[in-house]
This record gives structure tokens, sequence and C-alpha cells, in this order.
């Protein structure tokens, strides 16, 4: 099964900010879980311009919890080369610091949260 | 009395010493401070923020504030502006108001991240209608290309709201919950060029960055701006795993990039430290400012040819992510 997210129906043109991500990442949240954790979701782009923090936000979060797997359960459609070099950007950067994280707590473990930030 | 300068339009040279002034102990009379402002005839929007922030802390002190002598067009553009309001200052205004939202926004005032959306899509709005006046506005016969009028708002807007919804959030980190950010806008035609600025009341830079490792090293407000604007490092960048709302530390030096590359500038002051962070060159300080200043100046016609994709690659890891584009 297949939802969708079209960005232009939220009655905004353009998506600057992490409060509206964090919206959105609700919602997204919610399709992915249907179907025991394996819906898909096309998310649509057209006619809108986004931050990289909006992204961030709204699938940075998601990425740096649940990996690959989230993200090959996502399309994107129409986007502008602007929106797919942010998306590119995010998600890549993103699902390195997942690694990171990852690796970290396998060679060192971790005693707080700010160590595994800033170490 | 205070003096205002013939200009306002520069933070480390003319609007931070005023502040300094305006908010110097030994300049309240009588619970209050009076400005003699017949000089004045020049004032950028970082000058409107730099007054209406230190109005505000001086009405936090139970401190009123007067301008005197302003002459008939600036105390005109003060009013048409709200900065009598923001400033505290009790005006009759005389001028009546049509909706010139196409053209002219007043100066903002934000609390709070949710209000960010809200201030920057009709502050672009206005400023889109001033550059866009006199210019011809034509659809790309192929269809492929966004119209002039659209290429310059998503520009805009994704500088101001990465950049205000940085301002609010840092801000009002540290102790500094009821801090507040004034944005302000134009369009100037004479040089083609946008000016957007934001001051706000809150904890600094340096108090934002106090765990990193260089501002620990070296505790002062210039290291704590130069290292804001290094790309990855951020006062909250963390993995989101543990904190969804950690920041990935780029918004500032990507805003940074979009002003070298439209042949503009971004000045960023904190403390007593202001730097143009396209230029890497610091200013002397004339005065001290707790909170953020933020000023941005950005060229029309290259931000028409603006592509942000190029912008971002450089911060791009070096294997781009399998992604499903349709």
């Amino acid at each position: 099964m297949l939802s969708e997210i079209n960005l232009a129906d939220q009655g905004n043109s353009f998506f600057g900010t992490r409060f509206l991500g964090r919206g959105l990442r609700e919602k997204l949240e919610a399709f992915l879980s249907e179907d025991e954790g394996k819906r898909e979701v096309r998310i649509d782009f057209a006619n809108l311009g986004v931050t990289q923090s909006f992204l961030d936000e709204f699938l940075g979060v998601l990425v740096v919890s649940q990996g690959q797997e989230i993200v090959d359960r996502i399309a994107f459609a129409h986007c502008t080369t602007e929106t797919r070099a942010l998306l590119e950007f995010v998600i890549g950067s993103r699902l390195s610091d997942r690694e990171r994280l990852a690796s970290k707590i396998r060679v060192h473990g971790y005693q707080s949260r700010r160590d595994l930030i800033t170490g | 009395m205070i003096v205002f300068p013939k200009k306002l339009e520069s933070w480390p040279h003319d609007v931070l010493p005023l502040v300094e002034e305006l908010l110097d102990p030994d300049s309240v009379e009588s619970e209050s401070v009076v400005c003699d402002a017949s000089k004045l005839e020049w004032i950028l929007p970082i000058g409107l923020c730099g007054l209406a922030a230190s109005c505000s802390v001086l009405a936090g002190r139970g401190i009123t504030v007067r301008f005197e002598n302003l002459t008939a067009s600036m105390k005109s553009y003060f009013d048409r502006m709200d900065v009598f309001d923001q400033c505290h200052i009790e005006f009759e205004s005389t001028i009546q108001r049509q909706d010139r939202s196409d053209r002219l926004l007043e100066i903002k005032c934000l609390d709070s991240p949710a209000q960010v959306h809200r201030v920057a899509g009709p502050l672009v709005a206005a400023i889109t209608g001033q550059m866009m006046r006199g210019h011809e506005d034509p659809e790309d016969p192929e269809g492929m290309k966004a119209k002039p009028s659209e290429r310059l708002a998503v520009s805009l807007e994704y500088v101001m709201s990465e950049l205000l919804e940085n301002a609010v959030t840092h801000a009002q980190a540290n102790g500094f919950a009821h801090a507040k950010v004034w944005i302000a806008a134009n369009y100037y035609e004479q040089n083609n060029m946008v000016r957007v600025a934001f001051v706000d009341t809150g904890c600094g830079f340096q108090q934002s960055l106090r765990f990193d490792h260089d501002v620990q090293e070296s505790p002062n407000d210039l290291t704590a701006i130069r290292r804001a604007l290094v790309p990855f490092v951020s006062c909250n960048r963390g993995v989101g795993i543990l904190d969804d709302s950690s920041n990935q530390g780029i918004g500032l030096t990507v805003c940074a990039d979009i002003a070298r590359e439209t042949g503009g500038r971004l000045i960023v002051g904190s403390g007593k430290a202001s730097l143009n962070a396209t230029s890497n060159i610091s200013y002397p300080h004339f005065g001290h400012w707790q909170g953020a200043a933020v000023d941005v100046m950005l060229h029309r016609d290259q931000l028409l040819n603006l592509d942000l994709s190029t912008v971002v690659r450089p911060y791009q890891a070096e294997t781009r992510p399998q992604l499903r584009f349709i």
C-alpha cells in the first residue's frame, strides 16, 4: 500500500522551519507505522520551496533513528534540483550520523548523552 | 541627552555604539532616556531592529524613551514602520494606513518559533513585491523554470526562515526564555540590494556555544561567532535518536554562502564582537550587546540566478544516499 503526503495541501508554499517539519513528521510516522510497519509513502514536493532545517526535522530525525530501511519506503515526487540537493544532503548526513553513533556504541559504549553528541 | 547620528546603517559602526549609550545607566534622567534625533536622516533595517530591541530592554527596566526633534520624513517613516509602537513610545499616528503588504511590511517582533513562517512569508511577499515593481515577470515558455518572482521569493524565504528560526530558538536558551527577536527588511532600488536584519535580546553566541571545545579554550564573543559559522558546529548538533530537535549546524553557514554567492554580505554581532561572515573580517568593538544581531545584504539580480543546490553541494557526504525520486 502507498500513502501520500502532498505538501502543497498543507496550506503553505514554502516550508522553512523545524516547527513545520515536526508537525508533518508526526503525520509521516503515522503512515509509516501502518500495515505492520510496511507501508510506503510518497511525498509530493510540487510547486514549493523547502529549507535544510525543515527537511532535517521532517525526515532527518527518522533517518537517524531508523536508517536506510525507512528511506527505502519513501518516494520523493516532483522535486526541483534544489529540493533534490537538500534531500540528498540531509538524508546522507543523517545516515552518516547513524553510522557514527552505532560505531561509537559498539566501540566505547557511552555514559551520557553529551558524550555521544560531542565526543 | 543622547544625540542620534546622521545614519544608522551598520551594526558595528553606528548601531551598536548607540545601543550601548541607550542602555548605559548614566543616560537615564528621571526614569527616562531622551534622544535628540534631529540629525538622523537614514536608517536601515539593522538600525530599526537595534532601536526596538534596546527600547524593549529599557521598558523592562521601567525606563521610557523619548525621540525629540525627529524630522517630518523620519517621523512619518517611523510611524509607517511601527517603530514607535515597537519602542514603547506613545505617539499619535497621523498617517492613513493603506494596505501595502505587496511592498512594505512593518518591523515585527517574535517570541516563538511557531511565529516564524507566519512572519517570514508576508515579509518575503512584501520584499518580492518591491523588487518586481517595474520588472516583467514572465512564465518560462517551456515551463521548466519558475517565474522570476518565484525564484526571488524562494531564495529570500530560505534565508529568512533559517536565520529567524535559529535566532528565536537559540535566543531563548540558557535562562533567556523571555527573549524576543525583531526583524525588519527592505529593498533599495538605488543599489539593487535587499537588506534583512534581526536583533534579539537572547543569550548570545558565547552562551549558546559554551560547551564547544574552541569556545572553552578561548572564551570570547568572536571565537563563538566564528565557531557558529563553521559547518556542522552547533550548540545542539546531536543525534536525533536522543533528541529530536538536534540540528545539523549548517543553517548559518549556508546563509553566509548565499550572501556571498549573491554579491552581498552577512554581518553577525554578539557581545562585544562583530564579524563579516562573508569576508571573515572582524570589526573593532564599540559597545556590547548580550544578544545577537544579524545584518544580511543580498543583490537582487544575483538572487534571481541563485542555484541553491550548488550552495549546499560542498557539505554533502562523499557517497550520495540512494533515494527514490519519481
